[in-house]
């Protein structure tokens, strides 16, 4: 800490060793600047840049060549998309401190070239042109310069904000709740954000995210917390309830319902089957009858043979026994043997 | 009950990067440590009661 007279480092003393000025009131100014810097990054650290700028700015108005204040001031103003902002604010800390101040490295990147500055530029006109056509009543315009401005800038808080105010008025509650979602994930705290989804939580009656939502719809009984301090979760509790009388009634409407489409859809099918195929054989068995009587109907009949009376001259003769060879038999005749003479 | 024409009001126009030198300008740099010492070129020490001599 130096002496804002002479410029002399201070020591416990409250007076300055080389000017003999009074620092007592000079040393609080500057502990409380500290002390705001140090409130400020702490509610940066937890994405609570509204309160964080709130602190900052405290903090640099107690004592601006608090650079280290400026600077984070100038990266809370980055996060929510409003560049020109930031850049003034490293712009005076680089003039107030020009010697190792990482604000001259922020300066470069965002500023450092012209295609840099453009490209951070035209998010900006988008937003100022989607304000002017809402100005003049021009709504759906107003929507997709927004869209074309958070495509260009995801940071840009405003935009988001806007774009679930024009959702919600067209009730557009999905789209809407996206919008809010992305604006919350920038700043946690910022009161129109949150003032938006106290909105949108009143007229879809549902919750931002499933915790909320089992909050709201599953009673208490029902529900128990698990986990501790930023783990905490809310999940439904099974319960076994004792549902024996509705669940016989539910067999047996099942059996009812299976022997009705049984009797109703299987069986006269069957039936007509058995049907056939008993006819089929019905007829099958008159056909083999007729074709038996045919056969019998259509055999030729029987004559007898005329009855002939005998005559000598027309008896008729007799055939003579004739010799001949017995070709039937190959045995040899015998022939008769010759008697041989008695001398 | 948000009224939502008054609420797309409230939206104004962001400065532009072009605006930059007119922003830088408009900052009010005066801090604590200035009004002190304008207190003290007064001829007034702090912490004492303002009473002239």
């Amino acid at each position: 800490m130096r002496c804002y007279q002479c410029g002399a480092q201070l020591t416990r003393s409250n007076r300055c060793r080389q000017c003999g000025a009074d620092v007592t009131v000079y040393k609080k100014i500057i502990s409380l600047s500290n002390f705001y810097y140090n409130d400020g990054l702490e509610q940066a650290s937890v994405r609570n840049l509204t309160g964080a700028r709130v602190s900052l700015k405290r903090s640099v108005k107690y004592n601006k060549n608090n650079t280290d204040a400026r600077n984070l001031l100038g990266l809370i103003y980055y996060e929510t998309g409003d560049v020109t902002m930031a850049v003034a604010q490293w712009a005076i800390s680089q003039t107030l401190q020009p010697d190792d101040n990482p604000a001259s490295r922020y300066l470069d990147d965002v500023m450092g070239t012209k295609a840099s500055i453009a490209s951070e530029n035209r998010a900006l006109q988008k937003y100022n042109q989607a304000v002017t056509y809402i100005g003049q009543g021009s709504q759906d315009m107003a929507v997709i310069q927004l869209k074309k401005v958070v495509s260009l800038n995801p940071r840009m808080l405003p935009a988001y904000q806007m774009l679930a105010l024009l959702y919600m008025k067209t009730k557009q509650y999905g789209k809407a709740r996206r919008a809010l979602i992305a604006a919350k994930n920038i700043d946690t705290n910022d009161t129109t954000t949150l003032r938006y989804i106290k909105e949108w939580k009143r007229n879809t009656g549902k919750g931002m995210n499933r915790q909320e939502r089992l909050r709201t719809v599953t009673p208490s009984r029902d529900r128990k917390v698990v986990g501790e301090g930023g783990r905490k979760r809310v999940i439904p509790v099974k319960r076994f309830e004792n549902r024996g009388f509705w669940t016989f009634v539910n067999v047996c409407t099942g059996v009812l319902l299976g022997a009705a489409i049984i009797w109703f859809l299987v069986l006269p099918g069957r039936l007509h089957q058995q049907e056939e195929e008993y006819y089929r054989q019905l007829r099958d068995m008159y056909r083999q009858q007729e074709t038996a009587q045919v056969f019998v109907t259509e055999a030729p009949e029987e004559t007898p043979a005329p009855r002939q009376t005998e005559t000598p001259d027309t008896a008729s003769p007799v055939p003579a026994e004739t010799e001949g060879p017995d070709t039937a038999s190959s045995v040899p005749e015998e022939e008769d043997a010759p008697v041989p003479e008695e001398e | 009950m948000i009224n939502f024409d008054e609420e797309l009001k409230k939206f104004h126009p962001v400065t532009e990067i072009t605006d930059l030198e007119e922003v830088v300008r408009q900052q009010d740099l005066t801090d604590m440590t200035d009004i002190m010492r304008e207190l003290m070129r007064d001829g007034r020490e702090p912490g004492r009661d303002g009473q002239d001599s």
